[in-house]
């Protein structure tokens, strides 16, 4: 506890031993509690944990990656940057589908499955560097190198719903 | 030199809020500075079996993006990734 006019006096080195140690002051007035100096980052942190207690997922989120770490389940950012990579290229060609199924009168889902075969065949004939010619565009070389076991780990997580949910109903 | 990782769960968190191309080199970056220099941002209060004794729960603002990570000697691994 401080006097508010010993604090006022001190307030240079409470404000540095507040923040370094995190000690915290309570300031009092006539003899009465008023406020409470803390340090910043102690500040920044209890408004985070007050933050979480009102997001559940939020702290779920935390505790889900907590335990994929725990496993030794990680990822180099090169890892995380080709899994964003591909799913923003999968939002890409779901957009395509739409858009080619709008103009030719066929199914969305039809459009998919063939542009998903499309895809598998090519990722055949190019996994090995290779390039393919496509009429009308020319030849296609891929951008980089696969890294053996990314692509099979990256086809299974990232799927076309409507195609994930007709594969299940075949089964 | 410490190493840096992701959780898939903040891989995941990445996907799922859209994560540009720039937007995970600004994060990347951040966390590259955050491995050589740990600690610097601010701890959170947060207590559960899953965090060793030793371990505590470090925040990084980065953006849009709030970055939940822990660090050890050998590397620093991000958690979660919030908005």
């Amino acid at each position: 506890m401080k006097s508010i006019t010993d604090a006022r006096k001190d307030l240079p080195t409470l404000s540095q031993t507040a923040q370094r140690k995190m000690d915290r002051y309570v300031i009092t007035h006539q003899g009465r509690p008023q406020s409470v100096l803390v340090g910043w980052n102690e500040y920044q942190g209890m408004k985070a944990k007050a933050e979480l207690v009102n997001r559940p997922k939020a702290v779920a989120s935390i505790r889900k990656g907590l335990a994929e770490l725990r496993e030794g389940k990680r990822l180099t950012s090169a890892e995380v940057r080709a899994k964003l990579q591909v799913r923003e290229d999968v939002a890409k060609a779901q957009e395509l589908a739409a858009a080619v199924a709008d103009r030719s009168g066929v199914e969305t889902e039809v459009v998919s499955t063939v542009m998903m075969g499309f895809r598998d065949l090519m990722r055949e004939h190019m996994s090995g560097g290779g390039s393919v010619t496509i009429p009308g565009l020319g030849q296609v070389q891929m951008a980089m190198p696969l890294v053996e076991g990314t692509l099979a780990n990256l086809s299974r997580d990232i799927e076309l719903p409507h195609l994930t949910k007709r594969r299940k109903a075949k089964r | 030199m410490r190493d840096y990782f992701y959780s898939p769960e903040a891989s995941e968190n990445l996907a799922t809020f859209e994560t540009t191309d720039d937007e995970f080199t600004i994060i990347d970056r951040r966390v590259a500075e955050l491995a050589e220099m740990p600690g610097a941002d601010f701890e959170i209060p947060f207590q559960d079996p899953m965090l060793k004794p030793s371990e505590k729960l470090y925040r990084c603002d980065v953006g849009r993006f709030k970055l939940n990570y822990i660090f050890n000697k050998k590397d620093l691994e991000v958690v979660s990734v919030m908005l």
